[in-house]
């Protein structure tokens, strides 16, 4: 595709979203709520939109299109698997939601600190988030750079793509905060489901038909069964899929979006809303990865899958652009939701624990300052230019498992103590992150799997040995449990002695 | 005395579908590994986790209905 077309496609979509980054700017976000949570009044569709915009991203249509070529039918069971996780949202989601609004959080790490009755607790699982999450966003400028170096035929080089999406997710992030962020998701979660379901069609038309595409995906024996081709190993399968089940919990970035509908039937569409746009985005990325195995069997890389359907005969040139565009926007509205968490996180649980007296307007500029430093770093992380664009995204999140177990505990264990917070999260971190570094299998399991287990044993086994806030855990879970109405009389009470 | 028998059997419901979640999502990882291993075709694991997931999806959409302010 030439290089106009994809400039001329990069403009019109950076013009659209900057209006509707504008357009949501309510007015001057003065405190921590309005700017990072959209003062806590956002309505289902948006969220459910922007949740979806948020978790799926380059991952999606390249990494896991990438998977499937690949690995075969394995992919669409990982991504599956995980989709049916956000079903932890059932369970913690309503918690999550009361509890924010009856203490007035206004991230995940507060949570914990609060929960726990530690500052300490707090800003462990914040600084923890940070080290996991950078690599993470680093992930999606990579799939950037790769999405347009190679629909462009290195026209658009990979250090001009990363560039681009740095600038548009800080932007984004600076206009309106959380608000912004949410409408520009919103605008490239619709305009990605239909042109990415559009290409789909036309695929199979070219093709000649679904019968012709089975046809041919039979005569790949293992494409469609695990282990297949022997990629997806039970071991593999396992390693890839858990970090992404708990994702819903253990990723700040979407668990903080437990903070901010309306109401809780804003809380139920979001829910349901995102778990259809999953199921369907799901289906078309492999169905991606599988046109592309068949079309192209002998590319060099899996994550040039994606790049290579789009720019060749078989999508026609305008459709490709503007599902490309798509991917773009998908990329930097994942990158955004990240900084905006990171960015909140640092003022909230790091720099308000180091100066306790730190005013709501202070935090608030320092968290504006940190968006372009941690863009900064992901930047950097990106040009490390790492090979599959999946296994490292799924590597960033094993790390961030480890906030599971002080997660479920504070709902739902009393016995959990800060001193097994803050254990689990720096040991069981740490050994995640040194499997990761040396690439070590032990007994054959993802670092996920020991970071999980390590975690479990260490939270439990350090909080049975020190004393627990039995009245914090009381009434944080007692608020928890209780609806809206029953304790609607306090919360503002509460919020403000907060 | 009634309402309480009826709250009763609403919550053992409600317990039930929401642990049929974690049955469906533990045969997502063994099914395809076991009995389907050797099915290679579009009606074997593709298909399985398709219908499983939408299961999951109907269980989330019941189980959420009475989520109220």
């Amino acid at each position: 595709m030439p290089a106009e077309w994809v400039w001329t496609g990069v403009g019109v979509y950076v013009v659209l979203a900057l209006a509707a980054a504008v357009l949501s700017r309510p007015g001057r976000s003065e405190d921590m709520s309005a700017y990072f949570l959209g003062g806590r009044r956002m309505g289902g569709f948006v969220s459910a939109m922007s949740y979806s915009a948020t978790t799926y991203s380059a991952f999606m249509m390249i990494g896991l299109a990438g998977l499937t070529y690949a690995g075969g039918v394995g992919a669409l069971g990982f991504e599956l698997l995980y989709l049916c996780g956000v079903t932890l949202v059932l369970v913690f989601g309503p918690r999550f939601w009361r509890v924010g609004k009856r203490f007035g959080f206004i991230t995940p790490s507060e949570m914990i600190g609060h929960r726990y009755g530690s500052r300490s607790a707090g800003a462990t699982t914040a600084l923890a988030s940070c080290i996991f999450l950078i690599p993470y966003a680093a992930v999606q400028l990579a799939g950037v750079g790769y999405l347009l170096s190679g629909m462009t035929g290195d026209a658009i080089s990979f250090t001009q793509g990363t560039l681009l999406a740095m600038a548009l997710a800080i932007v984004f992030a600076m206009v309106a905060g959380l608000r912004s962020v949410a409408w520009t998701d919103s605008l490239q979660s619709v305009l990605m489901i239909i042109g990415a379901t559009l290409v789909v069609i036309v695929v199979i038309w070219q093709f000649g038909g679904l019968g012709a595409f089975f046809d041919g995906l039979a005569e790949q024996p293992g494409a469609m069964s695990v282990p297949g081709e022997g990629y997806f190993t039970f071991s593999t399968f396992l390693a890839l899929t858990l970090p992404w089940i708990f994702f819903s919990i253990s990723n700040p970035q979407v668990s903080q979006r437990l903070f901010t509908p309306g109401s809780m039937k804003d809380l139920r569409r979001m829910l349901l809303g995102f778990l259809v746009f999953g199921f369907i985005y799901t289906f078309v990325s492999v169905f991606w990865g599988f046109a592309a195995r068949l079309h192209f069997p002998d590319l060099e890389s899996s994550d040039m899958a994606t790049p290579t359907l789009l720019g060749s005969e078989l999508v026609p040139t305008p459709l490709a652009l503007i599902v490309m565009i798509g991917i773009l926007a998908a990329c930097v509205s994942t990158i955004d939701s990240i900084m905006l968490t990171l960015s909140s996180t640092l003022s909230r649980d790091v720099y308000a624990a180091v100066r306790p007296r730190s005013s709501e307007r202070g935090q608030l500029r320092l968290g504006k300052l940190a968006l372009p430093v941690i863009a900064g770093l992901a930047y950097w992380f990106a040009h490390l230019e790492l090979d599959l664009v999946a296994v490292l995204s799924v590597s960033a999140s094993a790390g961030l498992l480890v906030l599971v177990p002080p997660t479920v505990g504070a709902f739902f264990w009393k016995r959990g103590t800060a001193a097994g917070v803050i254990v689990s999260v720096v040991v069981a971190g740490a050994l995640v992150f040194a499997l990761e570094a040396t690439g070590t299998l032990f007994l054959g399991q993802g670092s996920g799997v020991w970071g999980l287990l390590v975690s479990v044993l260490l939270f439990v086994g350090v909080s049975l040995l020190t004393r627990p806030p039995r009245d914090r855990a009381e009434e944080f879970i007692a608020a928890s449990r209780r609806g809206r109405r029953e304790t609607s009389d306090d919360d503002a009470a509460l919020a403000a002695q907060r | 005395m009634i309402r309480t028998d009826e709250g009763r059997r609403s919550s053992r419901r409600r317990a039930v579908l929401l642990i049929s979640i974690p049955v469906i999502m533990l045969a997502m990882f063994v099914v395809p590994y076991t009995l389907l291993r050797e099915v290679d075709a579009w009606y074997g694991s593709a298909l399985f986790w398709m219908l499983a997931t939408g299961a999951v999806i109907a269980l989330n959409v019941i189980l959420s209905a009475d989520w109220e302010d």
